[in-house]
């Protein structure tokens, strides 16, 4: 059971790195060409 | 009262005419459902953003950016690959009682390589600094091991007795296991789910020899020449077959193949069990026999 908690919560960080890494690589030159 | 089986003038199945039709297994006996990973699966999607950021890129005409932002979904999708890759190579090996480790560590190759990517998007394309980008890839990587595991990285089921017996019957098993699957990939060509049922229970049936082989070493000398001029044979027919049938229906090759499947049904159920016992000797005249019968139709070399 804990070490399925670990494997979710692992996963959740490993998500929102991958997609953090995504949107921000595609968000912050669109902002840049707005500003 | 036995119930009767409907079937009208189209319906997809005409009952066999052989005798083999009554006592057919369930078609599912002995096998596990696939495992299917939400997750592993959600590794292809969540790169995408990166994807677009390198088209935007392209757009802008930024090559450095544009380096780091494709290169970086490429390695994440690749990861994902390897990942689900190697989810299955651990799903075979849990389901044999021996085995050994698959060559590749498939699934510590994908963390390696997602901590790799995203460390290669911080520093092209976000600008993080080496520290950044490296402490980001480090978690990433880091978390994908945590989440996903590593890989089987032990020989099972081969401790005590003999080593060098046990390691010749995964080998023995894996060399069958190829020809099996080899099989039924050239059953699906053919295309016909009546003939594709029959080569999947005989190949069931292989199957079930080689988890007797596995709990018992001792099996796979007298197991062996049958299960390889049976299996070698079936490919052959199969896949002769299958180029045939697919060439010109050819009613007579589909007669001939059928009256194959029907020996080697008959002469496998009556000698699996006197497979893993010791009658050596009818064993061994029945295998002449067969090697005969797949001679005389052609279906393997002389």
């Amino acid at each position: 059971m804990s070490g399925s908690l670990v494997q979710v919560i692992a996963f959740v960080v490993l998500a929102a790195i991958v997609l953090a890494t995504g949107f921000s690589a595609l968000w912050t030159p669109l902002a840049a060409g707005a500003l | 009262m036995a119930a009767q089986r409907y079937g009208g003038r189209y319906s997809p199945d005409p009952p066999a005419a052989g005798a083999q039709a009554g006592k057919a297994p369930a078609p599912f006996r002995g096998r596990r459902a696939r495992r299917v990973s939400l997750r592993a699966r959600a590794m292809f999607l969540l790169p995408l953003p990166l994807l677009f950021a390198g088209l935007g890129a392209i757009g802008r005409g930024n090559a450095a950016e544009m380096l780091g932002e494709l290169g970086g979904f490429a390695g994440l999708m690749l990861a994902a690959g390897l990942l689900n890759e190697g989810l299955r190579a651990e799903e075979a090996y849990e389901a044999r009682t021996v085995a050994r480790p698959p060559a590749i560590p498939r699934k510590l190759l994908a963390a390696v390589l997602t901590g790799a990517s995203v460390f290669l998007v911080g520093v092209a394309s976000l600008g993080q600094g080496l520290i950044g980008a490296l402490a980001f890839g480090v978690v990433a990587g880091g978390a994908q091991v945590l989440a996903f595991g590593l890989d089987p990285m032990r020989k099972k089921g081969m401790e005590g007795v003999d080593a060098f017996a046990t390691e010749r019957v995964a080998r023995a098993v894996d060399q069958a296991e190829a020809l099996v699957r080899e099989i039924t990939g050239a059953a699906t060509r053919i295309g016909d789910r009546r003939i594709e049922g029959r080569v999947d229970r005989l190949c069931d049936q292989a199957r079930e020899v080689f988890r007797a082989i596995e709990q018992d070493p001792r099996d796979l000398a007298r197991a062996r020449p049958f299960l390889s001029v049976y299996l070698l044979g079936l490919r052959d027919a199969t896949v002769k077959f299958a180029d045939l049938w697919n060439r010109g229906r050819d009613p007579q090759a589909r007669e001939q193949y059928e009256a194959l499947l029907g020996d080697l049904e008959t002469s496998f159920a009556t000698h699996r069990t006197e497979l893993l016992e010791d009658s050596r000797s009818d064993l061994d005249i029945e295998i002449e026999v067969l090697r005969e019968r797949l001679q005389q139709d052609g279906l393997i070399a002389r």
